[in-house]
């Protein structure tokens, strides 16, 4: 296989014009964050498809749930109802979803949950779009939270882009700003997985960095690369890079009459197994809202009742050098 | 240096071809499926028997200190809790209650006949013993069992809406019928699997008590049979459905009714029966000189902290397989050592599971049975397709030592057992490694409900540790499978399994096996639905899907017709006999 170009854009979005820097300085970011080689145990290694030629083997989509695991386990084992209090409560910051993957919830004014929006974008992304054009970035934002948007709404007094604006926090949603919610964490994530010294023969023994985590996304990444490395594959991110959102199951979502509910979702930004943006809300003429929804007969009080059924994932490529 | 040359996959991640199977059979297909030539005959002849008494003498080096259960708890909580009836013949009776004192009475007379761990575990030692000397797994020696399970409102009715309430399973507070569409079951009233056609346990027709009689014995358990229903009746206790279950006959004894074998991987119940060293409930059979023995109880079999399975025991930590959490708290004091009880009445429809097997090969150019045990995980006899790939092995499927060992993501190494009497050792092919799911596929039903050493979407290999459940189900109906030239009334018949199973929590358990990974394409893994036992629910949708891995690469196989469909059930709770005693019956 030849060697990738170049790195493409998260699903391949096209928000800055053709020709634009701003696709070369996304693929720079995404190539600074990879070594060329970092090598593993039993002759595997992380690898930049840009620089290193590998034969790929292999294509492996890592999922994970979206509600963050670690507000739910083992603390709220036997709480649910207080697991999703505890992942909507922090809007300013978003600090419990910490699974790569962070919603926001709109109410009425009777208090009850009229749209969910679940988003799987990298403040990386933002800032390089900010740093080629401000203005597309505005634009972004009119369209995806309000038309009242404005850029001094989304920038410091100096200019610099504020990813913590109230569009992206108490009043609406763009993309990651929990703390550790970004690509570059991500990519240190898998890398970091790539040795658990001693070799150890399986994953009942084996303890990648990730392994105690309480989290499912850093276990998840850090088991499955190390499991490929230690078969001596050299290993990546598939291009393009990016945490998506790949599934969602409503199955037991019924309607207040009790039958089962329509499609109510929407993939705003990416594509189908690539989605970016997703939001849920019932259609106008259905007569109810969001929070009249019943899961299983349980009524939607929290977004994390909704988030603990969406599928986030990242795909990689294994396979041996050229 | 471990390197190994991995050639590449053709088309790696894509989907090359999307088959849409006909609904109804072709002409020819139709002529296969008349004389049941398409169900694959079994030879399970000449199998040993594994030997499994149990091992006492050395405590698991390492390993934890476990709960110990004293003859006192041992005689107090219900037998098919632990360590399971596992009988030929059960009988399930589903009660109403209409008068509480009437119930309390009735209760009253059986709880001297509820079976205990302690009658059945002794029960179990001896059978084996006698198994042992005469070689076969009829020994005519012959116990009958009875247990027993409440539902919410049998709870209220006969303790108080304070203890009902006190449960903190969510999901056993509204139900089964309520949680139905949450498990994809058919949600139109027209299809014979929606809770309002259910035979028990729909909308209409909840039952507040459930009774399992079980006996190695038709007539036997015919007698007590009758004399249950007896005084249930005297007690105002309305039938609102009964179900008998009888294991399948001669060499599909322990299999189900696709004719596959059941039961095979169930997870180790930690616990010991007494202070004695090496005094397990589960035997210990992995030799000190191996790691996994802090883990496994025998090659593949998992151990799970007792309180996974009995309230207010140490649970499994979700973070770490080897050491146990705090117990649960949230239930009320008397359901101490008790275990949710799930019941499912699960109709299997024997020709469309083969006609999708027969279509599917075809499209696929496997042979049927292959395609078929790709779809299960296992061969027929229970061998594991990862192990024997190319053909079933009966002498593998009956190995208890040897039918469990594998996992997916990386080889297994050849188990190391302690001496064994009377076993030669596992001389089967080792299963090889088998990450990118080529030779048993992320949606095989063994794969998708037990991923065992593999990361799921809950992160690591340890949270599915504290997802396994206690099984506890029987085929009910007439056999169809292995009959040659079955009559139309046979073929018509309704079969299926009576699915039963414990646990300690119904959501976090059961359903989580149910929902997030049967009836799920993307969960653990990628790779489509389970095609045994996995529903799809999605806006009343019940179309599934697999991604069949092929050598030009992966096949999506959409599945429009359902061969295993809920005709009932509920949800229970099966307390300790003293629970009854003081409680319930007081």
């Amino acid at each position: 296989m030849a060697l990738l170009p170049q790195f493409d854009t998260p699903a391949s979005l096209r928000d800055a014009p053709a020709g634009s820097p701003f696709y070369a300085a996304w693929s720079n970011f995404i190539a600074t964050g990879l070594a060329a080689v970092r090598p593993g145990d039993n002759g595997g290694a992380f690898y930049d498809p840009t620089e290193t030629d590998v034969n790929v083997a292999a294509i492996k989509t890592l999922t994970w749930i979206g509600f963050p695991r670690d507000v739910l386990l083992p603390g709220n084992r036997d709480n649910k109802l207080a697991a999703y209090l505890a992942a909507d409560a922090d809007v300013a910051f978003r600090d419990p979803q910490n699974e790569y993957f962070e919603w926001y919830v709109k109410r009425n004014n009777a208090g009850k949950i009229i749209k969910l929006t679940f988003v799987a974008e990298t403040p990386e992304y933002y800032q390089r779009l900010w740093n080629a054009d401000p203005s597309l970035v505005l634009s972004l934002y009119q369209t995806l939270v309000s038309p009242a948007v404005t850029l001094a709404d989304l920038q410091t007094g100096t200019g610099v882009y504020n990813q913590l604006n109230r569009w992206n926090t108490t009043d609406g949603i763009v993309h990651y700003i929990q703390n550790i919610n970004t690509l570059t964490a991500a990519l240190g994530l898998a890398q970091g997985s790539v040795t658990a010294l001693p070799p150890f023969p399986d994953n009942f023994e084996a303890r990648p960095g990730s392994a105690t985590a309480r989290t499912a996304v850093d276990p998840r990444v850090g088991f499955d690369v190390h499991m490929l490395i230690r078969k001596g594959l050299h290993v990546t991110f598939r291009d393009p890079v990016g945490l998506y959102i790949v599934d969602w199951n409503d199955s037991g979502f019924t309607k207040p009459n009790g039958p089962p509910v329509g499609n109510y979702w929407t993939i705003v930004r990416g594509s189908p197994g690539m989605v970016l943006r997703l939001e849920y809300e019932v259609p106008a003429g259905e007569g109810f809202v969001v929070g009249d929804i019943r899961i299983g007969g349980h009524l939607i009080e929290y977004g994390g009742q909704v988030a603990e059924h969406i599928t986030v994932s990242t795909s990689g490529t294994a396979g041996s050098p050229a | 240096m471990r390197t190994k040359k991995f050639t590449p996959l053709k088309n790696a991640g894509q989907i090359i071809e999307e088959i849409d199977l006909p609904e109804r059979a072709t002409a020819a297909e139709a002529g296969a499926f008349a004389n049941f030539s398409f169900i694959p005959q079994l030879a399970l002849k000449n199998i040993h028997l594994p030997v499994l008494t149990p091992l006492v003498g050395m405590d698991v080096p390492g390993s934890p200190p476990e709960p110990v259960f004293d003859s006192a708890a041992q005689d107090d909580i219900q037998g098919n809790i632990i360590p399971g009836f596992n009988k030929d013949h059960q009988h399930f009776l589903f009660l109403r209650i209409r008068k509480p004192k009437d119930a309390k009475v009735f209760l009253r007379e059986i709880l001297p006949r509820i079976s205990t761990m302690e009658e059945v575990i002794a029960f179990r030692r001896l059978y084996r013993s006698k198994r042992f000397l005469v070689g076969r797994h009829n020994t005519y020696l012959c116990s009958t069992w009875l247990n027993i399970g409440f539902s919410r409102r049998a709870i209220e009715l006969l303790a108080s809406k304070a203890d009902a309430d006190a449960f903190g399973d969510r999901s056993f507070q509204l139900g089964l019928a309520q949680r139905s569409s949450y498990l994809g079951d058919p949600t139109s009233p027209s299809h014979h699997g929606s809770p309002r056609r259910w035979k028990v346990g729909g909308p209409k027709n909840e039952a507040d008590i459930v009774l399992i009689l079980a006996s190695d014995h038709v007539s036997v358990l015919d007698d007590l049979v009758d004399l249950v229903k007896l005084r249930a009746s005297a007690a105002a206790l309305r039938l609102i459905f009964e179900q008998r279950g009888n294991t399948l006959s001669g060499d599909l004894r322990g299999h189900e009714h696709f004719g596959f074998k059941d039961g095979i991987s169930q997870p180790g119940v930690r616990g010991k029966l007494s202070a004695a060293p090496g005094d397990y409930i589960t035997p210990r059979y992995i030799s000190a000189a191996d790691s996994r023995r802090l883990y496994l109880a025998k090659p593949g079999q998992q151990l799970v902290w007792s309180g996974q399975f009995l309230l207010g025991d140490p649970r499994q930590s979700t973070e770490d397989q080897l050491n146990s959490a705090a117990a649960a708290s949230n239930f009320p004091k008397w359901a101490h050592r008790g275990s949710y009880l799930v019941v499912r009445r699960l109709q299997q429809d024997v020709p469309a599971f083969y006609r999708f097997a027969a279509q599917g090969a075809a499209r696929v150019g496997l042979p049927q049975a292959k395609f078929a045990a790709m779809l299960v995980g296992r061969w027929p006899s229970g061998a594991p397709i990862l192990r024997v790939p190319a053909a079933d092995n009966p002498a593998l499927g009956d190995d208890d030592f040897a039918n469990n060992h594998f996992i997916f993501d990386d080889d297994a190494r050849p188990s190391s057992l302690n001496p064994i009497p009377g076993y030669p050792g596992d001389a089967f092919p080792q299963a090889a490694a088998d990450f990118l799911a080529q030779v048993c596929p992320h949606f095989a039903h063994i794969r998708k409900v037990h991923p065992r050493d593999t990361a799921t979407e809950m992160g690591k290999p340890a949270d599915s540790f504290a997802r396994l459940i206690l099984r506890r189900g029987i085929p009910y109906g007439p056999q169809l499978v292995g009959v040659k030239y079955p009559k139309p009334k046979l073929v018509a018949q309704d079969r299926g399994l009576m699915f039963l199973s414990y646990g300690a929590s119904i959501e976090d358990q059961f359903e989580f096996l149910q929902r997030r990974w049967s009836n799920s394409g993307s969960q653990p893994n990628r790779g489509g639905f389970d095609p045994i036992i996995g529903q799809n629910g999605r806006q009343g949708s019940r179309l599934r899907f697999i991604d069949f891995p092929t050598p030009s690469g992966v096949v999506r196989i959409k599945i429009k017709s359902e061969w295993v469909t809920p005709t009932g059930g509920g949800y229970f709770f099966a307390p300790t006999i003293s629970a009854i005693r003081d409680v319930l019956a007081s």
